[in-house]
């Protein structure tokens, strides 16, 4: 075994170190997106309605009709 | 130096496995921990989405002043919702307005839309009929930011702008909406309805 050989090895070693790394943090990333999906929050508008009433009572102001009666 | 040779080889060596071992841990945890996010994200997502934040309801939900007519001595009758009753005859005084309340999880910005308008709603032509709306805090700091109908504004029909921000603090989240009608002395005898309909958006 020549130096050469050991300084190959020692350069796999050095690769395989770093792709591990790289898996790592490829990790990471994925627990950060999955958070941000979690709090999506969706929103969508409400209604509600209330009632305005009034009646009118006849009159002859406001029934013709009854105004000429009364005439 | 072939023994110093032999030593660095086996660092190497160790180094290699040490490397090769750490590699495999971290793909097997990475297997693991995807499996269990691959799970959250079909079912864990939907189950932590919060859907229609946006919640609001009319507490009083009703104004009926009753049947009643214009005094014969004038050309229409005024009334409204905190007392007003200017000559009108037989209506009933009313001083409750709709009040409307926000019971969802979020702050919002709401519009009044009536189903009609003044023409339509009472009618007659001795006056120019009118049907005001307004909207005022039924309890403080209900209608923070900008309130668009803060004093009597006519009924368009369409949407109009109100509070642009009401709370939903349960101590904070209810304003009121009074209605104020001018009724003309030849407006049609019969019953008058009209619906208003608040639709509120978180913001």
């Amino acid at each position: 075994m020549d130096k050469k050989m050991i300084t190959v090895l020692l350069v796999i070693a050095i690769v395989i170190s770093v792709l591990s790394l790289v898996v790592t943090l490829s990790l990471n990333t994925d627990n950060m997106s999955l958070r941000e999906r979690t709090t999506t929050i969706i929103q969508k508008p409400d209604f509600s309605s209330g009632q305005v009433g009034i009646t009118i009572e006849p009159t002859p102001e406001n029934q013709p009709t009854l105004k000429n009666q009364n005439a | 130096m072939p023994e110093n040779n032999n030593l660095l080889m086996i660092v190497a060596i160790v180094a290699i496995v040490v490397a090769v071992v750490n590699l495999g841990i971290t793909i097997n945890k990475v297997g693991d921990i995807m499996a269990i996010t691959g799970f959250a994200t079909d079912t864990g997502t939907a189950n932590l989405t919060i859907e229609s934040a946006a919640s609001v309801s009319f507490v009083t939900s009703v104004i009926n002043w009753g049947s009643g007519q214009v005094d014969e001595a004038s050309t229409s009758a005024t009334i409204d919702s905190e007392g007003t009753m200017t000559n009108g005859l037989n209506w009933t005084t009313v001083s409750q307005g709709l009040t409307l309340q926000n019971d969802g999880n979020c702050n919002v910005t709401f519009t009044l839309t009536t189903s009609n308008v003044a023409s339509a709603f009472i009618g007659g032509s001795a006056v120019t009929p009118t049907y005001k709306i307004k909207v005022t805090t039924n309890e403080t700091n209900a209608c923070g930011g900008t309130n668009s109908l803060s004093s009597y504004t006519e009924a368009t029909g369409a949407a109009q702008p109100a509070c642009n921000n009401t709370g939903y603090s349960n101590t904070a989240d209810a304003v009121d909406i009074d209605v104020q009608l001018v009724i003309p002395e030849d407006a049609l005898p019969g019953a008058k309805s009209s619906v208003i309909t608040a639709t509120a958006s978180c913001i």
